[in-house]
């Protein structure tokens, strides 16, 4: 056993890798903490699925702070699909934490992990050929509930109109994002920004900006159904919390500079990678 | 039903007010995880101090539930580390309260019941994390 000093700063260090690597490609690193700390520290994959998900509540108040400043998030778009995915968190934490629990349970969990993991890499592959925002049919749904927006002008663009459409797909996607943010640990903007620009037509700076401050609420719904079941033990979730802040701050700064395709093909290797190791720790062919 | 709706956006009043609530809530933000970050980071340091400290094997953890008793037997640093915790869960509902007070200030019925909503599935998280 490593003593605790090595130990809390291997895992701190770890965390700041995965917010880094997250935030460059405007993910969280969920899909990274949870695999490292199952396959590299040998966590009862519950309990790293409860640290990581606070850790992910961080990295959303630490992003969604500045964005907030800039006026980029979609208020009442991000509120109101926070309906969905809050209901999508608390769903999939009971089922994660309660039911998927045992040895087949814990199989299950992580064949859903591999799954997520692969079809996150498809989406960033998709990504480096066509990352497009629609232009959705009117929907009286936008209207009634006034979720279409203006995007502030930058130097380099004018103020936008934003009209947002197809209301219920979206809700439905951030619904799924919810799910697979409480199951496993991670933000689901994998899922939210998508359903924003490929589905309700927002442009990707706001999406991602109305993603980040989502993500908070929806990690916070599973959350705290972990905290209060005890699955979240104080001493491994914050050096982890605190790793992944800090990871995902520098990541953020430099976010602009670094967007090589390499570097996203990086990422998708990693995320294969976990996923094919997920599975064979659930086949026991490795041990941890 | 009347003509169509104009594009709704354009209530200068209620935009206006959305970016002050925008400014305030990343404000709210930065407050509450910087707070929670510098309670973390205390409390890890305190606990490596500490004569006598906790061990931590992560291959065998197992969940414990936290009760009064617990918390309040588990010393100052043990204590930070849920206080700091706490405090990070904690802040994005604080920004949910936040914008429901701007909400019924601007009299919006609509947004009001969104974010009642959203803090109704909260409070289903604490009831099934508790009695679950």
């Amino acid at each position: 056993m490593l003593p605790l000093a090595i130990l809390l700063l291997s895992l701190l260090l770890i965390a700041v890798g995965a917010g880094f690597l997250g935030a460059l490609l405007g993910l969280g690193g969920g899909l990274i903490i949870v695999p490292a700390l199952v396959l590299v520290f040998g966590v009862d994959v519950h309990l790293a699925v409860a640290s990581s998900l606070v850790s992910v509540i961080a990295t959303s108040s630490g992003s969604a702070s500045r964005y907030a400043r800039q006026g980029l998030i979609h208020l009442r778009l991000g509120f109101f699909l926070e309906i969905a995915t809050a209901l999508g968190g608390l769903t999939g934490a009971i089922l994660t934490a309660l039911v998927l629990v045992g040895s087949t349970g814990t199989d299950i969990l992580f064949g859903v992990f591999a799954f997520v993991a692969v079809s996150a890499a498809v989406l960033i592959v998709r990504d480096l050929r066509h990352g497009g925002v629609t232009t959705p049919p009117p929907d009286p749904l936008a209207d009634r509930w006034r979720l279409h927006a203006v995007l502030p002008a930058t130097p380099t663009s004018p103020e936008r109109q934003v009209r947002v459409g197809r209301v219920r797909e979206g809700m439905a996607m951030s619904l799924a994002a919810g799910l697979a943010s409480g199951l496993l640990g991670i933000g689901g903007g994998l899922y939210k920004v998508p359903a924003m620009t490929g589905l309700m037509g927002v442009p990707m700076k706001m999406a991602s900006a109305t993603s980040s401050m989502m993500i908070g609420i929806t990690a916070t719904s599973g959350a705290i159904v972990f905290l209060l079941l005890g699955d979240v033990v104080p001493l491994l979730t914050a050096p982890i919390a605190i790793g992944t802040l800090l990871g995902t701050l520098a990541g953020t700064r430099v976010h602009t500079v670094a967007r090589a395709s390499t570097l996203r093909l990086v990422f998708v290797a990693v995320l294969i990678g976990a996923a094919v190791l997920m599975l064979l720790h659930a086949a026991g062919v490795t041990s941890a | 039903m009347s003509a169509p709706s104009p594009p709704s956006t354009k209530a200068p009043a209620s935009s206006t007010e959305l970016s002050r609530l925008s400014d305030r809530l990343g404000t709210l933000l930065q407050v509450g995880v910087v707070l929670a970050a510098l309670l973390l980071a205390i409390g890890v340091l305190g606990t490596l101090t500490e004569s006598g400290a906790p061990t931590l094997d992560p291959a065998n953890l197992h969940p414990v539930r936290p009760t009064l008793t617990s918390l309040a037997s588990g010393g100052i640093f043990a204590g930070l580390l849920v206080v700091g915790l706490v405090v990070l869960i904690a802040t994005p509902v604080a920004r949910v309260f936040l914008s429901l007070e701007t909400f019924v200030r601007g009299d919006d019925g609509d947004y009001v019941r969104v974010l009642l909503a959203v803090l109704a599935i909260l409070f289903a998280s604490v009831l099934a994390g508790a009695l679950l």
